[in-house]
């Protein structure tokens, strides 16, 4: 059960609001700024099951596609941003990687697309690899 | 059904329960000394975590977390109780709300790596005008910066090249020294290339690149408007500096491959140790991926996107390792630290010399459960191999520390091998020498521009920009524009301030239960927040997950008599919990989970800092003032507890597993399958009302 809030800690609530924001002193890795030296070390922190790490990279793909979509861009912009996304989950070859096309496919859904402009990037985001073009149909139709 | 679900079905509000019903949580974290004294506060999406961090110099950024690791560093590391409120809501509510989060978490990084990418593309034209006046005058002329660029990947394959002497004329990379050998991988696939794309397709390659290098020229037009907004991804092109990168790394893969260049050394390890043995099966598993991997690599070579020069740098590397590991019947492995990964000094290592065998321990089974992914599978897939090559890099690392006395390398983020070679032999676009000043000063300038422009947005403010103020700013503005898709800025040009703020309210009492506005209130105090959150939304149930040390002493009160555990934990100095911590201030009571004596005990602390501080002056010299400031920091976080009101808690930069509250466990361990990882329960929790965690069903 929470504690009440004496009417005399008020004062000292009011002098630590300053503080009250997590102050992080990373200016690299936002997502991973580390609270001790050994916080890094637990590997088991670090890493999330398999199935987990491949759902948090479909699901980046996939939010950072629906984005591209609905605000334009350049493509190449686009393809570089995603190979920093798959780097960042420890894939280099993101291009051999069908979970990237399951979240583009989902992506496109997110972004309501409608069904000329999907066969569109369908065919521009696999280059027209029949098995790319699949597993983005496939992440469009768990999608929609 | 649970009290939770009944309650949740009772109070959300009847346009939002034709749905089935969603939760999202609002996570109240507790005051401790350190970066959040105050408190801190975030909100949960299933095993995702949002909240803002205050980062220098005075701006607010917004965080994205997995739910356990945020659970781990807050409750666990830095000791602090988390309370968990849970709103109950529509599935269409919880997605909207996660949504414009995650929107704006994307919206908010870009545009910080548009500040990176005017940065490097400032840093690159200084080098190469350094180049020009250096060719053309015979030194650099002030043009400030370095004069190598940094080319991520190929290091595995190329030394640090830097003498300016030897750039010879400027356009052409130096002739690349070759040792004679080759790695007879690279061989194979250099003849798989020719075979598929023809005999003079590498050559021709490379001139072609040299020639794009050389044809390159700064793009001078601003790459995004003056005005950027909140709700505006920002959509820039692919930067100079970023084409000039990914196209030297390419350049550097193509003559690896031409002349089928060895790894070079130190930048691979070949461990003897029994747990980089490989079995008859493992090998031949990894001969099959070898053979996939030398596929993908052709058509690498001909691939149009940007960075296909990095990954067939990586990928290489990785052939020449896995030829290696083939040959010795043992796993050889790349480096996979980046070069900007912390170091754990030999001394630190030394002083927690009694930890180091759980460490250990725990990396070694992290090792094995990566073994067991990666060859449990028919094909091998470069996520799972990535991962081996993580913990056989971590694993390695700490075993050297600790047998050899070494420093430890360390890094929170993912591992992927990406070696880096800093290079002066680069290509110099033909651009003169006025060209490339008149496009540095524009450089120089929208870097400014943009950096203050981000300053302005994102500047925290006590009152109403601050990591409570944000939170409630974004959940209502979730709202606008749901249907017509305008943002803030637009809904309130079609509609005024007034109706849109109306508009706000209603959505929020229909969706949420109540509404909060950000703003003039007191509720931009962490504690102050989670009070209004109670009150104003549908919280059907409110969880505690204490924090390490109370989830200890909870423990130990339930296996020994209650007042001689306390009498040994109540103080630092006998206690088995908690060991002291070089950040942590000098005090001498816990006064957490007391209240009465509290006072009495906060005078001893209050001593305690003064004593420390005293000896600190003297040791001002020797110390460089660690001392005094710690007993400066006890004293004044002992003032608090001499009203009663507790602050420090101590903390903790390590917790062994078996205290780790189920967070130390890999996910599948610690819930069993992969379908509950979406929903895990971060560790154990005091219900003060509702049903058990498995019963409320998380978006």
């Amino acid at each position: 059960m929470r504690s009440h809030v004496c009417g005399y800690a008020l004062p000292f609530l009011l002098m630590l609001a300053p503080l009250g924001c997590s102050f992080s002193d990373s200016s690299e890795s936002i997502s991973h700024s580390i609270s001790s030296p050994f916080e890094s070390i637990s590997a088991s922190i670090s890493s999330s099951s398999p199935g987990g790490a491949e759902r948090a990279y479909r699901e980046d793909v996939r939010d950072y596609t629906q984005t591209y979509v609905t605000s334009g861009g350049d493509f190449q912009a686009y393809q570089a941003d995603l190979a920093k996304i798959a780097q960042r989950h420890g894939i280099s070859n993101w291009e051999e990687n069908m979970t990237t096309y399951v979240g583009m496919g989902e992506g496109l859904a997110k972004a309501t697309v409608t069904d000329a402009q999907f066969m569109a990037y369908k065919r521009t985001l696999s280059g027209n690899d029949p098995k790319k073009m699949d597993a983005i149909q496939k992440g469009y139709d768990s999608a929609r | 059904m649970t009290k939770g679900v009944l309650l949740a079905a009772l109070i959300v509000p009847l346009a939002a329960r034709a749905a089935t019903p969603c939760f999202v949580d609002y996570l109240y974290v507790d005051a401790n000394e350190g970066s959040a004294s105050g408190g801190h506060v975030a909100i949960r999406f299933g095993d995702r975590v949002y909240h803002f961090q205050h980062h220098q110099p005075g701006v607010l950024r917004l965080h994205r977390d997995d739910a356990r690791h945020f659970f781990y560093t807050y409750g666990i590391l830095q000791n602090r109780t988390i309370s968990v409120s849970h709103i109950a809501t529509s599935e269409a509510t919880c997605a909207l709300l996660r949504d414009r989060f995650s929107a704006r978490y994307l919206i908010q990084s870009k545009q910080f790596d548009v500040l990176e990418t005017l940065r490097a593309d400032r840093a690159l034209l200084e080098t190469l005008l350094a180049h020009r006046r250096r060719a053309a005058h015979g030194d650099a002329g002030g043009a400030g910066g370095d004069q190598a660029v940094r080319l991520r990947g190929a290091g595995f394959f190329f030394g640090d090249h830097t003498d300016l002497s030897e750039t010879g004329d400027a356009g052409h990379p130096v002739a690349l020294a070759q040792s004679g050998e080759t790695a007879t991988p690279l061989v194979e696939l250099r003849a798989l290339v020719q075979r598929r794309y023809g005999e003079d397709f590498i050559r021709q390659r490379i001139g072609e690149i040299e020639r794009e290098l050389s044809h390159m020229r700064p793009n001078d037009s601003d790459p995004v408007g003056v005005d950027i907004s909140e709700d505006t991804y920002p959509a820039v092109g692919y930067s100079f500096s970023a084409k000039y990168n990914d196209l030297m790394v390419g350049l550097m893969a193509l003559h690896a491959l031409s002349v089928a260049t060895p790894l070079q050394p130190g930048t691979y390890y070949t461990p003897s140790h029994s747990e980089f043995h490989l079995e008859v099966e493992e090998r031949a598993a990894l001969r099959a991926y070898a053979e996939r991997l030398s596929g993908e690599l052709v058509r690498l070579v001909a691939s149009a996107r940007p960075d296909w020069g990095f990954a067939l740098l990586i990928g290489m590397a990785r052939l020449v390792a896995l030829q290696y590991s083939l040959d010795l019947g043992r796993l050889v492995f790349l480096d996979a630290f980046p070069p900007d990964h912390q170091v754990i000094a030999r001394t630190t290592i030394e002083q927690h010399r009694d930890i180091m065998p759980d460490l250990l321990d725990e990396a070694r089974d992290e090792l094995q459960r990566a073994r067991t992914r990666v060859f449990a599978r028919s094909e091998i897939r470069e996520a799972e191999f990535s991962e081996l090559e993580a913990a056989s890099n971590r694993f390695l690392a700490l075993s050297t520390a600790i047998t050899q006395g070494r420093d430890l390398p360390v890094y929170a983020g993912r591992l992927l091998p990406s070696r880096q070679a800093v290079r002066a032999d680069i290509i110099i676009p033909a651009l003169s020498e006025a060209q490339l000043v008149r496009s540095l000063a524009q450089a120089r300038g929208r870097e400014r521009a943009y950096a203050e422009q981000l300053q302005r947005m994102y500047r925290y403010n006590l009152f109403n920009k601050n990591c409570v103020s944000e939170i409630f700013r974004d959940i209502n503005l979730s709202f606008v524009g749901e249907n017509s898709g305008n943002t803030h800025a637009d809904e309130i040009a079609a509609c005024g301030v007034r109706e849109t703020r109306e508009h706000i309210k209603t959505e929020s009492m229909e969706r949420l239960g109540g509404y909060i506005a950000p703003g003039w209130s007191l509720n931009f105090i962490p504690f102050v927040s989670v009070m209004e959150v109670d009150s104003a939304y549908n919280v059907v149930d409110t969880e505690e997950h204490p924090s390490q040390r109370k989830a200890r002493l909870a423990e130990m009160y339930r296996q020994e008599n209650r007042f001689v555990a306390y009498l040994r934990e109540s103080n630092v100095i006998t206690s088995t919990i908690y060991r002291r911590q070089q950040d942590d201030s000098m005090f001498l009571f816990f006064t957490d989970d007391i209240v009465a004596p509290r006072p009495i005990f906060g005078v001893f602390n209050l001593v305690t800092g003064l004593v420390t501080g005293a000896v600190g002056l003297a040791l001002l010299p020797a110390d460089g003032g660690h001392t005094l400031v710690s007993g400066l920091r006890g004293v004044l976080f002992s003032l608090p507890e001499l009203a009663f009101f507790n602050i420090r808690k101590g903390s903790f930069d390590y917790v062994s597993r078996q205290y780790c509250q189920g967070l130390c466990e890999p996910a599948e361990a610690a819930n069993g399958t992969e379908e509950t990882v979406a929903r895990a329960d971060p560790g154990p929790a005091n219900r003060t009302r509702g049903g058990s965690p498995a019963s409320l069903r998380y978006q």
